[in-house]
């Protein structure tokens, strides 16, 4: 199995296009960083409102990032007919999804240290790192996981790597829908439900109850349920659909 | 020895690709397995190696079960499928190491084991060129040495010389048989070349969608038909025609 784990790294970190993704992401957050820390006369309210800024847009952009690269990934196998060699190996489904799982941990890891540097930079002269950092690899990197996780199980159900894409696109937009209405429309039926059930509201509610409102753990761990609940979805979601992965695919 | 015990295939829309089959090859055959388009010989061989399952019936290789070990079984055959893809950005030695390593083959002999899949089929030359740039019989190459990696005592090839030229097809037809008389490997094959699969086999298999019209040794099938066909040296393609083709002046 570390032979596939290794492949998989190559294949989707290490690759031209993971580098590329890479560097398109570190030209982005020193873009961020430098148009945030040009504005003189930062108070540190406004300090807050920066970083809760930065990781809005790290979370948003790598879960779009994560959709595409998990979406790819069994699917592209399918169409470009490596998955039936690869199933007709000893190594067990599971195994295989596995391995693709390790690839895009190590991914996100990458991007998370990436991300570092930019958050010492904006947090300078206060005691937010920590906070910060903890919230991005509790909170945030689960969240993009789950989407990954979710998009790898929708690949490997689904033939074509068009479609597994187009489904996790819709289901990001869905649970993505809350963070553009207004508090007021959030008070509509079905805005609210979907306010309520959606992960990526909870992590932003999450984010500014442990930032902003510091709250203490019990209430952050009751925001970010939708979150882990979400990870533990698709993890389920997964397994089931690693166990069904088939050469030929069906929808 | 493979064999298949009443083995059928029906596919979800409904349609019966292979109907209650029922073959076996023995060790140290060469079995041609022959049929026109969609008669049901990739669906058969993906059902042998099992990679679908058969809606009905059961396949043993080496007396397992494939359905119930199939990761044991996975170890003693090789395959070499029909539209077999590569990783386009890896190079040939590359690709032949990582199946080496799925495989399981013992890691100190990994290194010496593909270069000496690399020369068998005769590609040690150009096995740090990514496959991206190999030609479609190098490409093939690689993978029939990715199917006998793992030392397989049984392979199956799908369609191995589609798309070589004539050079190309004789070469993989002298791999095949070096394999099969040096190292005692079954071989399980299939083709549109009867002339190819008259040279090479010593049994073969004639289906028609999905059904099984005639089964045996080549020799003994030229001698029965020659009084069926009113021949006396009739040739694999005058059995193969006379068994596929319809009556002629019949329901047109
Ligand atoms: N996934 C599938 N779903 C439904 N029908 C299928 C499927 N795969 C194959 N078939 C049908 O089953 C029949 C047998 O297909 P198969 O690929 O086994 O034929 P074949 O003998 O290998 O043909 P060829 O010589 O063209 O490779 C065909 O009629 C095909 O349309
Ligand atoms: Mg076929």
């Amino acid at each position: 199995m570390s032979s596939l784990i290794k492949k998989e790294i190559r294949e989707h970190v290490f690759s031209r296009k993971g580098v590329w993704i890479f560097f398109a992401i570190s030209i982005l957050f020193s873009g961020l960083t430098y148009s945030f820390i040009s504005v003189k006369e930062l108070s540190l309210l406004a300090q807050v409102e920066v970083n809760m800024t930065f990781m809005k847009a790290l979370i948003g952009i790598s879960i779009l990032v994560s959709i595409i690269l998990g979406s790819t990934m069994v699917s592209g196998e399918r169409e470009q007919g490596t998955l039936e060699s690869l199933l007709l190996t000893p190594l067990s489904k599971v195994k295989i999804i596995l391995s693709k799982v390790v690839g895009i941990l190590v991914f996100w890891l990458i991007i998370s240290v990436i991300s570092i540097p930019y958050f010492y930079a904006l947090t300078y002269g206060t005691n937010m790192l920590l906070t910060i950092l903890s919230y991005l690899y509790l909170i945030g990197l689960p969240l993009v996981i789950s989407f990954s996780l979710l998009s790898l199980a929708f690949s490997t159900w689904i033939s074509s790597s068009k479609n597994a894409t187009l489904l996790s696109i819709v289901l990001f937009l869905v649970t993505a829908i809350p963070m553009f209405l207004s508090t007021t429309m959030k008070k509509s039926g079905f805005a609210h439900l979907v306010d309520l059930l959606s992960p990526v509201s909870a992590s932003m509610l999450t984010l500014k109850d442990w930032l902003v409102n510091r709250l203490g753990f019990f209430f952050i761990f009751m925001d970010s349920l939708p979150v882990l609940c979400f990870l533990a979805i698709s993890i389920i979601c997964l397994f089931y659909a690693s166990k069904k992965m088939d050469f030929l695919g069906g929808e | 020895m493979i064999k298949a015990t009443n083995l059928t295939k029906q596919y979800d829309n409904g349609f019966v690709a292979v109907d209650s089959l029922n073959l076996q090859v023995n060790k140290g055959d060469i079995y041609g397995f022959l049929g026109p388009n969609g008669a049901g010989k990739t669906t058969t061989i993906r059902m042998l190696n099992g990679l679908i399952e058969p809606s009905d019936g059961s396949v043993t290789i080496e007396e397992k079960e494939v359905k119930s070990e199939n990761a044991l079984v996975s170890k003693l055959i090789g395959v070499l499928p029909e539209s077999h893809g590569y990783y386009n950005w890896m190079t040939g030695r590359e690709y032949l190491k990582l199946f080496a390593e799925l495989y399981g083959v013992d890691k100190k002999r990994i290194k010496s084991r593909v270069e000496e899949v690399l020369e068998w089929v005769g590609m040690a030359g150009k096995a740090d060129i990514l496959i991206g740039q190999y030609s479609r019989g190098m490409r093939q190459r690689i993978g029939i040495a990715k199917t006998i990696v793992h030392e397989p005592s049984i392979i199956f090839l799908d369609e191995p010389t589609l798309g070589l030229d004539p050079q190309g097809q004789k070469d993989i037809q002298s791999i095949i048989t070096r394999l099969n008389q040096e190292q005692n490997v079954t071989v399980f094959i299939t083709s549109h070349l009867l002339k190819e699969i008259s040279e090479i086999c010593n049994r073969v298999a004639i289906v028609k969608q999905g059904k099984l019209l005639e089964e045996g040794y080549l020799d003994e099938l030229i001698k029965g038909y020659r009084l069926v066909l009113r021949n006396e040296n009739p040739t694999l393609e005058d059995i193969f025609f006379s068994l596929t083709t319809d009556e002629v002046g019949g329901s047109i």
